[in-house]
């Protein structure tokens, strides 16, 4: 039993290790397209350049004179397959950075962070089996569903609003992987909320 | 509580300390300091034979009933 315990541990020091390298990964990448960011939005209007592809738009900002520039790719359910001279490219570019990159970004990293302290618990605690990892997994699971129902939408009306100000919109606004994945932590949730239960239950016989 | 127990007593009386006991029967002093002062929701039967065997005593003499009026 020990031994198994103490395995478990390995395995769980092992996890925290790849968590923290991928939540340093999710900072500096956060970073950079944050410098992106704020750089592109300094560029003039004619720095940037928009090219259609099959299913997305592939955007380009050359970011100095001596060609150095930066890529990004923009699905047809945010920027909806228009005649280009109608899509403002700059504000097409800086809404595709902000309110997708960032946020998706910023979702992943709080993800990350929350998946950490709940692994942390095995160390610091008895188990994972407290009310505190249940309100973690409750606060993901309704923040990815929240994601799934509007991240999508939200682009969408950036989009409509700051760059093509035209209304395209398509049932595929809701990311129902994500919705999915949010419903499955949300039932992991209310099954930690029980173990919690039962860890206290256990804690407090002798 | 409507379950008292009277560990501390039956302690007393055997003129043994918790910390004695709690090394002969193997449990960590918290735990059985928890039991004494009942702070715990419930004993295991393992637990109670093991103090009744150290105490030479029956499960009655630990656990009293007292009805809560």
């Amino acid at each position: 039993m020990e031994q198994s315990l103490r395995s478990m541990q390995q395995t769980t020091n092992r996890v925290l290790q790849v968590l923290n390298f991928v939540l340093a990964g999710g900072c500096l990448f956060f970073l950079i397209v944050f410098v992106m960011l704020v750089w592109a939005s300094f560029l003039p209007g004619d720095s940037f350049s928009i090219e259609q592809g099959i299913e997305q738009w592939a955007l380009n900002a050359n970011l100095t004179e001596n060609g150095t520039s930066f890529f990004s790719t923009v699905s047809f359910r945010h920027l909806p397959s228009l005649p280009e001279h109608r899509i403002n490219v700059k504000a097409a570019f800086l809404v595709q950075l902000f309110f997708n990159l960032l946020i998706y970004l910023s979702l992943f990293i709080y993800a990350i962070y929350q998946l950490k302290q709940i692994l942390l618990t095995m160390y610091e605690e008895d188990g994972p089996f407290t009310m505190e990892n249940t309100i973690r997994l409750k606060r993901l699971g309704w923040l990815i569903v929240g994601y799934a129902l509007l991240s999508d939408l939200i682009v969408l009306l950036a989009m409509l609003v700051f760059s093509t100000h035209t209304f395209s919109i398509s049932y595929e606004v809701i990311n129902f992987t994500a919705l999915i994945i949010g419903a499955v932590l949300l039932i992991l949730a209310h099954v930690f909320q029980y173990g919690s239960f039962l860890q206290h239950e256990y804690d407090t016989t002798v | 509580m409507a379950i008292i127990i009277r560990l501390d007593r039956i302690l007393a009386d055997k003129k043994m300390k918790l910390n004695d006991l709690a090394e002969a029967i193997d449990i960590s002093n918290v735990n059985l300091s928890n039991l004494k002062t009942g702070k715990v929701k419930a004993i295991r039967f393992s637990t109670l034979e093991a103090i009744c065997q150290e105490l030479n005593c029956q499960p009655g003499d630990i656990l009293e009933y007292l009805p809560d009026n």
